[in-house]
This record gives structure tokens, sequence and C-alpha cells, in this order.
């Protein structure tokens, strides 16, 4: 005989008994193996979803406002040896031809083979005709379209220079009749993108060249991907050199053109103005050049004469000689009849200037005519003229249609005459000082370079400029994309920690239910603990035997539990993919079993029990040897009341902190939850105590009169106080943190137009698929627009500018490093006391965190702000820490996170000021989000006015308070998910209350024997049986419920609180249900059999 | 002198609160190697209790107890364990044999803490009360007679120096107890083991050396008729 045989024989022997312990610690260990199984699933999808979004793509050379060649790609691919791709992308929005259904915001890719290759599959689509497309899976449900259905693509009309000068053309869209081929599924990159989110996004994949055709970008793209290279691993300064290597003229919107034998030859860009580092590179070249700015006026005035829509250049020696002043100015001939003026007299140009909202301001400048002179109608005077659209490409002035408005009737005869003969010729020159101090601007200062060279030279000149400029600082950027992404996803939300949280009741539950078998089992076999002890086996030695028979109970119990958690896992991602879709957004998840999470949570399960089992045994053992040779079932704890007294005074005091806080919460009215869960908390805390004092003075008493019933059950509750208090406190604390913590759901603003809220006070909140140049507010703009109707009359609108990145609110589970950027004008805020603020930094204490926005905090630092839950949860950050971005300038710039708002419209991005927004992004023309106030609440007509007028820009509206309520839904599934799995664990506890009402009644068999022995009948006892339980149950309900009610007391003060009632209840009613039915179930396990021959074994 | 109480004294608390009620009052008693004493006294007397202080089943409130020259009440749980183990065997009116194991097992339960098990010796006890031919039986398959035998062998497993029987035959029928007092009686002169037991068997208690009574708490030499 030895202890492995003893224990095995016990095993055998009692493994109906051990069943309890058994399903418990299955119980326990299945939901917290299926809770880590959970986690693992999620962040193996994302994984997951990084790879099938990606493909084999490990970097990116992204352009987002320029085009290069496409040639690029190859040529790239040549250098790096490994694959690249070419890509056109681009925003637009589709039309399904039979439905008429219109999705906005729809990534438009332009891509050839190469592109296809890049997918896991490495397989191509086939080849697809120039007007057919693919869609992928979510826009292709999105719009219900089937092979060989016909679709509407539009895309904006790409102009080379950029939307927010004067000059860019008027923003026009560009429709494509497409036939809709099978949909692309994930595995081939249909779900490509560069943003980290779980949410596949809308995409159509056309053919490159139909997309370079139609939108005159032949040669064209704006983005290339790069594979990853099998033989050695791509690194950044090997990318970087490649790309310095092989990028030409052509990618940066550069040429350099001969002017028909003249000794010199001009550097022009296709974006007009040339950029800062271009300039700079060339100053650094010491070749001789002239830097040219040419600028087109509305009018050359003297006097009462006027000369309309002329050109008037910078051009420098010859023309404009180092003698004339900044203040001079030089005249065709042409101009000086004209205007009818002589040397000596004093002109007055008169030009527009952009500002904010497309709005054009127009000024002008005086200068003295210093000679007038003759020249060329030759190529090199119309060299001089920038090649705007609209501008330079059209036959008659008439036909002219540049971005400004123009007034087509001012043009005369003689104006038509000049451009038939001198086309856009400057008619008047300054010096490029006094050209520049006008008309520079973010864009550049020049709008040529003149290098006073022979053709020859040009190929030179080209190579030393490539040599000398660095494409980062034109915004060629490389992006380590896949690293990225998966880095996103690793720190994404954990949901096997926020599972196991959830969990935690079930898992407590199913522990103290396995822990209760464990030690209702031992109490039955107190006897085999006295006669070990009395045949003086060493108590550690008899723990220890008990120890490891639980334990191997407890480890077959485990190793099921691993089977069940997983089909428990399987049962979370099902619900995170149906009913709790609002936590994760439109995606779908799939199971993933990581081994290493299995060996981890038995591990975990198995320690868990083993604790609770240890706990369990601690006071078996203690007791005395007689005591457990005694009777194995008899339960006679002495009839000790404790000290009362105590209890009592903590009562008191727990009443007297709760009254306090609610008295005072209810004074300063301030509802806040916090303080309400803290007095429900002492207020539970207090029934409990007043319990435990109560059953304590019981114990004491002595009784006076005849005991009836109704006293012997009370005093039953009393007697065993310990275990009444366990009882009612486990059913109490369950359903308190359940209802209070389940039902604590945001709700929208009371009030939701007030300008507090998280609305701002905005009515709408919509997002356009192209951007918006126009302001809004302007009523020619209106008038064009038709949004003037009288729903509409009181409307202001606010705009912001948009740059894209990773969404950084809720709904997406990746942890974010790039969030988008918005850019606004912190005075429109400012002055309407939109929005709240959560935090700030000490710095800006007393200021408006809006107008801090506008704060100098260094060179290239940016003050910014954001929802705080996005800066703590989102990015994982706390305010005063920085955001680093890298700017159009290829310059590193460190947003500094200043103020955070409360839960507010922008959750997902972060804001800056327009005027920084502008610097560091020149590129990014006009707004792509409006936000509209003064209109009715809940009107529906400004908004179908507000959409229609809106349409072409591929418009998205919705309520402001609705787009609030979407993030709410994240935080509210988790809740209803507390709430559900919470209640889960309620009713595992009630399993527990169940097993208590057995046991007290086994060991009370003798007891009820006598009652009948003396007279009472069954249907007595039964009473008394019911009375003492249900007494237990609705004193645990009662004192959760009430305490859970004095927590929700602000949800209750609110016009509409956001309770789940029927859930709740739901709960509530089916824990009551299941006390009752233990009850009798107890009760009728009882009075089983004859009560009388338990006397007789006595 | 094998086994000396002195002053012994144990009272168990009201469950009213005030003053406890005291079962052994100064106890006296000493007890010589190989001798056989009988405890009899009226029910609830305390017997039991002065049997289990004695095995150190349970502690007094006052008073010491030397065995052979030492002081029991001195050891720690883990030394009053192994005393128990290998000094002193026990026999109770229930038998308290372990469902779960054969009589073999049973009878070895003792042996546990030892890393060699004397097998030999179990068969040849086992052999003496007349249960060679059940060790593979469980106690659910034996009648009452059968498993207070068994429970006599698994208290002599270990050769003990001192039996302690508490009424022994107090749930046996009457042949029954009969077969168990004369194993008891052969096997312990056998065993050469001094014997103490608490009994209302006359039976019994005439096949003793000694007779005390146990009553009011106090313990006299027994001068009633057998």
């Amino acid at each position: 005989m030895n202890w492995l045989k003893f224990i095995l024989s016990s095993l055998r022997y009692y493994s109906r008994q051990h069943a309890g312990l058994f399903l418990g610690t299955a119980l326990s260990a299945a939901v917290l193996v299926g809770a880590l199984l959970a986690g693992d699933s999620v962040s193996h999808s994302l994984q997951r979803f990084v790879r099938l979004r990606l493909g084999q793509v490990e970097y990116v050379l992204e352009q987002n406002e320029r085009f290069f060649t496409a040639d690029l790609a190859a040529d790239l691919a040549a250098a790096l040896k490994t694959s690249t791709a070419p890509v056109l992308k681009l925003r637009g929005m589709v039309i399904e031809n039979n439905s008429g259904l219109r999705v906005n915001n729809v990534q438009v890719l332009g891509v050839d083979e190469r592109f296809w290759r890049m997918s896991s599959q490495s397989i191509s689509l086939g080849a697809i005709g120039d007007n057919q497309a693919f869609l992928n899976m979510r826009l292709a449900r999105r719009l219900n379209t089937h092979t060989g259905d016909r679709i509407v693509l539009l895309i904006e009309q790409i102009d080379f220079m950029p939307k927010d000068t004067a000059f860019s053309a008027r923003q026009n869209t560009k429709s494509f009749h497409l036939e809709v081929q099978s949909p692309v599924g994930d595995d081939h990159l249909g779900r490509f993108s560069l943003s980290s989110n779980q949410v596949s996004p809308l995409t159509v994949f056309v053919p490159l060249r139909t997309l370079q055709d139609k939108l005159d970008l032949a040669g064209k793209a704006n983005l290339i991907l790069i594979a990853e290279r099998p033989a050695s691993v791509l690194q950044l300064p090997e990318l970087r050199a490649a790309l310095k290597s092989k990028i030409t003229l052509a990618d940066m919107g550069l040429s350099l053109e001969t002017q028909n034998k003249q000794p010199y030859f001009d550097l022009i860009s296709e974006r007009v103005f040339i950029e800062p580092a271009i300039e700079h590179a060339v100053q650094n070249l010491n070749l001789p050049h002239q830097p040219i700015l040419s600028y087109f006026v509305n009018s050359i005035d003297f006097n009462k004469n006027t000369t309309p829509y002329s050109f008037v250049s910078a051009p420098g020696p010859p023309l404009v000689p180092d003698t004339l002043n900044d203040d001079e100015i030089i005249i065709l001939r042409w101009l000086a009849r004209d205007l009818r003026v002589h040397s000596g007299d004093r002109v007055e140009l008169r030009y527009f200037i952009p500002a904010p909202l497309n709005t054009l301001e127009e000024h002008s400048a005086a200068f003295k005519v210093q000679s007038v002179i003759d020249i060329k109608p030759d190529d090199s005077a119309r060299s001089l003229m920038p090649r705007f659209s609209g501008l330079s490409d059209v036959e008659n002035c008439r036909d002219w249609h540049p971005g400004i408005s123009i007034d087509l009737s001012k043009i005369r005869n003689k104006d038509e005459e000049y451009w038939d003969l001198y086309r856009g010729t400057p008619k008047a020159f300054i010096t490029l000082n006094a050209a520049q101090k006008l008309w520079q601007n973010r864009f550049g200062r020049v709008t040529a370079i003149r290098f006073l060279l022979k053709d020859a030279d040009m190929a030179s000149v080209a190579k030393e400029l490539l040599n000398n400029v660095s494409p980062a600082a034109l915004g060629f950027l490389f992006r380590p994309v896949l690293v990225q992404g998966l880095k996103s996803s690793s720190q994404a939300v954990d949901f096997g920690q926020l599972f196991l949280g959830l969990s935690f009741f079930i898992i407590i539950s199913a522990l103290l239910l396995s822990a209760l078998f464990f030690v209702f089992h031992r109490q039955s076999r107190n006897s085999e603990t006295g006669i070990l002890k009395a045949v003086g086996i060493p108590p550690q030695a008899i723990k220890m035997a008990a120890l490891a028979e639980g334990a191997g109970v407890a480890f077959a119990g485990t190793g099921f539990g691993l089977i069940l958690g997983i089909i428990y896992s399987y049962l979370l991602i099902l619900g995170l993919n149906t009913v709790w879709q609002g936590a994760v957004g439109e995606t779908s998840l799939i199971l993933f079993i990581n081994p290493y999470s299995l060996l981890f949570g038995f591990t975990l399960a198995f320690c868990a029990a083993l604790f609770f089992l240890w706990r369990a045994l601690k006071s078996q053992t203690k007791r005395q040897i007689s005591l457990l040779q005694a009777n194995t079932l008899q339960y006679n704890p002495p009839l000790s009341g404790g000290k009362p007294a105590i209890s009592l005074f903590i009562t008191c005091v727990c009443i007297s902190c709760a009254a306090v806080l609610i008295l005072f919460s209810v004074y300063s009215q301030e509802l806040t939850t916090p303080i309400f869960f803290i007095s429900g908390t002492l207020i539970l805390c207090s029934f409990i105590f007043l319990l435990n004092a109560l059953f304590g003075y019981v114990g004491k008493s002595k009784n006076k009169g005849y005991p009836n019933l109704f006293t012997v059950g009370y005093k039953n509750i009393a007697r065993r106080k310990r275990r009444s208090i366990l009882t009612i406190t486990l059913l109490a604390v369950g359903i308190f943190c359940v209802i209070a913590v389940g039902v604590n759901q945001q709700e929208l603003p009371a009030t939701p137009a007030e300008p507090s809220s998280g609305t701002g006070g905005f009515i709408f909140y919509a997002e356009t698929t192209l951007p918006i140049i126009d302001n809004l507010n302007e009523q020619s703009v209106k008038r064009k627009l038709h949004m003037e109707d009288s729903s509409l009359a009181g409307a202001s609108y606010v705009q912001l500018r948009v740059r894209p990145g990773d969404d950084a609110s809720c709904l997406n589970l990746n942890r974010t490093a790039n969030p988008r950027l918005l850019g606004v004008d912190p005075l429109k805020f400012a002055q309407r006391n939109s929005f709240s603020f959560e935090t700030a930094i000490p710095e800006i204490k007393g200021e408006n965190p809006w107008l801090a926005l506008h704060n100098d905090l260094g060179e290239n630092v940016i003050p910014a702000v954001a929802d705080q839950t996005v800066i703590t949860w989102g990015l994982g950050m706390n305010i005063g820490d920085e955001l680093s971005y890298i700017d159009e300038k290829g310059r590193e710039i460190k947003l500094k996170l200043i103020a955070g708002l409360n839960s507010s419209i922008f959750q997902g991005s972060i804001l800056i000021s327009e005027k920084q927004f502008i610097t560091h992004f020149p590129s990014i023309s006009g707004y792509r989000i409006v936000l509209a106030d003064g209109i009715t609440p809940g009107a529906e007509q400004p908004g179908k006015i507000i959409s229609a007028a809106l349409t072409s820009f591929g418009i998205d509206l919705e309520t402001a308070a609705g787009r609030l309520a979407r993030f709410h839904v994240v935080e509210n599934t988790y809740l209803l998910m507390f709430l559900m799995l919470g209640g889960l664990g309620l009713l595992i506890g009630s399993i527990g209350f169940g097993v208590i009402i057995l046991r007290n009644v086994a060991e009370s068999r003798n007891e009820y024997a006598i009652l009948q022995a003396v007279g009472f009948n069954k249907k007595s006892i039964a009473l008394l049986i019911l009375y003492e339980h249900l007494t237990l149950l609705i004193l645990g309900m009662a004192c959760g419920t009430l305490a859970a009610l004095t927590a929700l007391i602000p949800h209750f003060t609110k016009a509409l609180p956001n309770v789940p009632l029927y859930l709740t209840a739901f709960i509530l009613f089916t824990l009551l249900a299941s006390g009752i039915f233990w009850s009798y179930l107890g009760t009728k396990t009882a009075l089983k059999g004859s009560l009388i021959s338990v006397l007789r074994e006595e | 002198m094998l086994l000396e109480l002195h002053n012994i004294c144990k009272s168990y608390p009201s469950p009213a609160g005030g003053a406890g009620l005291a079962v052994l009052k100064k106890i006296d008693l000493s007890i010589e190697q190989e001798e056989r004493v009988a405890v009899v006294g009226p029910s609830g007397s305390g017997k039991s209790t002065l049997l289990n202080i004695i095995g150190t089943l349970d502690r007094p409130d006052g008073g010491s107890l030397h065995f052979d020259g030492t002081d029991l009440l001195q050891f720690t749980e883990n030394r009053t364990a192994r005393f128990r183990n290998r000094d002193v065997g026990f026999v109770f009116q229930l038998h308290h044999l372990l469902p779960q194991c054969t009589v073999l097992e049973n009878v070895l339960i003792p042996t546990l803490p030892e890393k060699k098990k004397n097998i030999q010796r179990a068969l040849h006890l086992l052999k003496r009360v007349g249960l060679s031919t059940h060790i593979h039986h469980r106690p659910g398959e034996l009648s009452g007679g059968e498993r207070q035998r068994v429970a006599l062998v698994r208290a002599l497993i270990n050769k003990p120096r001192l039996l302690l029987a508490d009424e022994p035959t107090g749930s046996l029928d009457e042949v029954s107890s009969l077969e168990l007092v004369k194993l008891l009686t052969t096997i312990n002169k056998q065993e050469k083991t001094t014997m103490l037991v608490v009994t209302h068997s006359l039976e019994l208690a005439k096949l003793m050396d000694r007779v005390v009574l146990l009553k009011n708490g106090r313990l006299e030499p027994f001068r009633g008729k057998l």
C-alpha cells in the first residue's frame, strides 16, 4: 500500500462524487481557455488581414497629390531585384446601373498584371478589358452586383496643379461606364488597403491603362508596391538609394525645355509653381540660372484706362535689367498704347490672392513705368507664361476657363488679337523680388528656372539636379507597410484580456462551485480524515493526499475543459461576427487555436483550481480528530454570534458615507456615475454587515415564547451564519456588478444641439469623397449648389481639411500610429464654444484649447487635440505626448497632444490648425468634412437638400448625434457582452446556491426526522425548508438589486435612460427561477423516503 | 510505568455561555507495561474523552500526560502523529474502515508513512483473525464483526506498545462481540501490548487486569460486581 495506490483507489471509488469538481474545473478551464483562444483568434485574424490586404507587399512608395511615371516601378524592380507594381490610387464614387445604388468613398485602383501577382496566391486574375472592372467582395455585396452588371465610376478630373491655387482647373468629375467581372476575393488582394483596419475598404479595380487614358494621366502612377525580397531583407537605405538612382525629372513633374535656339533652357513644373526644395537644389548647383515668376493679373490700370487679364512676369535679364527697382515696371509698347501711358507714369496691377475656403482676395500694387519695350512674339516670350490649365491650352481668350472666375465680357477684340499674336506673352515685367513679395505662396516662389546654358548641357544639368534633389523633400517616401501593419495588429485591443475580464464572474463562479463540491465531498469523508489522523498519518500528508486526489480530478476536468474551451471560443468568435459585431465592425474573424494558449490556459486553470482546493482544505484538517470521527455529515457550528456590534458599526459607517456622497452629488448637481457606483458599493457592504449583525444577534438571543416554523427557519439561517452570509454575499455582489456595470451604457447627449456636447452643437456631419474647394457659407456658392432652401436659411458650415490616415477610433481594433489628420480653423469652434475638453496640459491652463492650436511650440512641433478615448485607448498615449508624422517636404513633424476632447464626433482623428495643415501638407486641397449647424434638429429636409447639393462630391451625410451614437455602439457592445457573460456567471452561481441547499438539507435530515417524529407533517417541514432557502435567495437578490439601483440613479434622471431593462429583468427573473427550482429540489430531496429511518440510523 | 496521567482536566464550553461543562476533573491514572485496564462508567461520563486524551486525539485543559517518561503534551503535531503511528493502536466502536480500500489495504493504512511495508505481518494477523480469505474484499462486503476484526488488525499492524479500544464491541451483536473479545485478549497477550479499553461489556471488563470507574468526572477503582 502506498500513497499513489491510496489516491487512485479513492479516485475510482469516489468518481461519482467527484463529478461536481470535475465539471466545475472543466467549466472554469473552458471559459479561461476560451477567452484566451478568442483573443488569439482576434489577434490572428488581424494579422491575417494584414497579409490579406498587403499580399507580398512590404514597402510602398506613395504620393498623395503628385503623380510620377509608372516606369519608375520597373526601374526600381530592376535595381532592387524584387517585384514591384505601379498603381493609380484614387478616390471615387460608384453607381450601380440597375438599382441606382450609390456608394461613396470608394477606393479606385488602376492596376496591371504586376499588382495581381503581389497577392499571396501570386496568380493572375486573367485579362480584363478596357471597360471592365473588378469589385472587391465588400463593394460587390454593398452594390449587390453580379458578373456582367454595369456600374458608373465617378472620379475627380486630375489637375497637376494643387486645387487650392487660384488657377487650378475647376472641379470636374470624369465618369466611366464599366462592366463588372467576378468579385475579387480576399486572397487575391480584394482587401488591399494601406490603412491598418480590420474592415475591408470598398474597392474597384480598373485596368491601369484605362484609368490613365481617361484621366489624361498617360504613363502616370501615384503608388508603387514593392514586394518582399526572398533573397535578402529590404532596408530603407537601399530603397532610398535605388530611388535616387532611378528617379527622373518626369517623376518629379519637372521638365527641361529648350526655347528654339535660344542660349538657355527652362526648368518648368507641371504643378506650375516650382517647389522650394527644387529651387534650393538648383541654387546648390552653382550653375548660371535665373528664377522666373509669372502671374496672371486681373487688370493693369492707368487712370481710367484698363487692360484686362494679362500676364506679368519677373524674368530677370535681359528683359528686366538689374537696374530696375522693385517699385518699377517695364511694359510692352502694346500695353503703353492701350493704357496711353508713358515712362514715369504709375500703373496699378490688380490680382487675386487665394484665401482659405477658395475665396479670392483682390489685391493691387502700383509701379512706376521705367521703360516701354518691344519684343518679338516668339516662343521665348510666350514661354514666360506658366501653363495654367484653362488658360494656356486654348485658342481664344474667350475660351479661357481658369480656376478663377473671369468676366469674359471684358475681353476686347484687341485682346484677342494680342492673344493670336503673342499668346500669353507677359505685357509687363517687374523685379523678381517685387514679384515674390506679391505672389509667392506655399506651393513655390517661382514658375520657372532658366538655365543660361546651351542645349547640349541639358542632360548633365538634369543629372546634376537629380543628384542634388532629395526625393524625400518632394514627398517621395517609402513606407514599411508590412512591418507597420503587423505592429499595429500586434498592439491591437487584447480580446483575450477583455474576455477574461468579461468572463471573470463565470470563472470565479465555476471555481467556487468546484471548491464547494470538493469541500462537501471532503466533509463527507470526515471519518476517513479522522482515522488517518488517529493512526498517526501526519496532517500534512493527509492534506497532500486529499489535494492530490482533488488535483487528479481537477487535472482531468481541466483537460476536458480544453475541449470545451475550444467550443466556447468558437461561440465567442461567432458572437463577435454576429450579435456583437458592434464591437469589431463589418469584418469576419476566424477561430485560431494557439497551442501555447492551450498550454498556458490549462496551467492557469489547473493552478487556480488547485489554489481553491488548497484553501478549501485548509480548514478541514485543522478540526479535531474526535469531531471528525463523531459524525460525518452533521454540521454543528457553535451558536456563537460573533461580534454583532462591530458589524452594526461598520453598517452605520457605510450608510453614512454613501449618504454623504449622494447628498454631495445632488447638491453640486453633478450626478456622476462613479460617485453613485461607490455609493452603491457602500450600500451593498452595509446590507451585508447588517445581516451579519442580525444573524449574530439571533444566534445569541434567548427565545421568548414558543418557537414556530419561521423562527426555526430563521434560526437555522443564523446558525449557519458563515454559509448564509457567503451565499447572500455571492448573490448580491454578482447581481450588483453585473447590473451596475453592464447597464452603464453610453448614451447620446440629452441635448445634442448643445455646443458643449460631443456633437459640438452641429446638426449634421458629412464627409465627401472629393474635396470641396468652395466656401459653403458664400451666397454665390449656395446659389450655385442650390442650397438656398428656406430650411437652410440659418445654416452655417464649418469645413475641415482631411489628410487620410488610419482610423484611431474604437471602431478600429488595430493600434494606429498614423491617425487621420484634420485641419480646422480653431476660431470657428472657439467662437461657438463647440465641444468640451476632458484634459489639457498644464501649460495651456486658462486658455481655450482650440485657440491654443495656434501656439508656437517650436520648430516642427505642432499643437494637436483628439478625443481623450483615442489618446488613451487608440494611441496608448497621454496628453503631452507627441505623434510623429512626415510632412510633404519629407520633414519629421511632431504633433503634441495638448488637450483631450470629451467623446466627440471627431473620434478617430487628430485635429490641428488649418494653418499648420496647409504649411505641412500644402498639396492636400479643399475640404472633405462639413459640419452644419443653425438647422432645426430633427428636420429631414435640410439634410436631403445638402446631400442632393453635394452629391457630385460623393457626400455621406449623417446627423452628428447619429455619428456619436456609432462610437458608443462599441463601448455599449462591450458592456452588453459583460452583462450577458456576467449573467451566465450568476446562473452558474445559482447552481452553487443549489448545491448549498442540497447540502443543508442533507445535513439537517435528522432534524427534519425529529420534527416529523414530534408531529410536524411533511408539508410543514417543506415550508420550513423553502422559507429558509428562499429567504437567502431573496435577501441576496434584494441586496444586490437595491445597491445596483443606487449606482444607477444618474441614469434614471436622464430624459431617455438607456438601460437594457428587458435583459436585466430577464437575468433577475432567471436567477429567481433558478433559486426557486433549487429550493424546490432541495425540499423534495430532504423529504424523500422515510425520515423516521434516519432516526433509526442515528 | 508506561502511562501516567496526573490531574487531567477537560471541560466543554456551554452553548449558552457561562461556566463550561467539566467532563474530567483531575484524573490520575497510571498503567504498567503489558497491563490491561478497563474503564467503565455511566453513559456521558467522559470515558471516550479520557481515551481520546490518552491517545492524543484530544488535548486536556490541564494536567500532565506521560508515556514511558515522555511528556506527550509537549509534542509537536508531527511528533504526536509519529507517536500515534508507532506506539498506539486504536480500535473504535465504529470500525472507520476506508470503503475505497480492500481489507489488506485498510490494514496497511498505518504503514503509509513508512517506506517498508510489512505485508507479511498483515497477512499473518489477518490469518489469526480468520480473514485470510477476505484480503481483497472491500468493507462493504464484510459483516460487522469482520470489519471490526479488520480494525483490530489495523490497530496492531505497527506493533504498538499501547492498544486503546473505545467500545470495540459497541456496534456488534452478541456473537460477534464474544468473538472479538476473545480475539482481543488472545492477540493482546501474544503481542504483549498494554491495553486500555473503554467498555460497557462485562465480559470484556472481566478479562482485564484492572477495572476503573469513571463517574462524575473522577476516576476510582471499580468495586462493583462484574
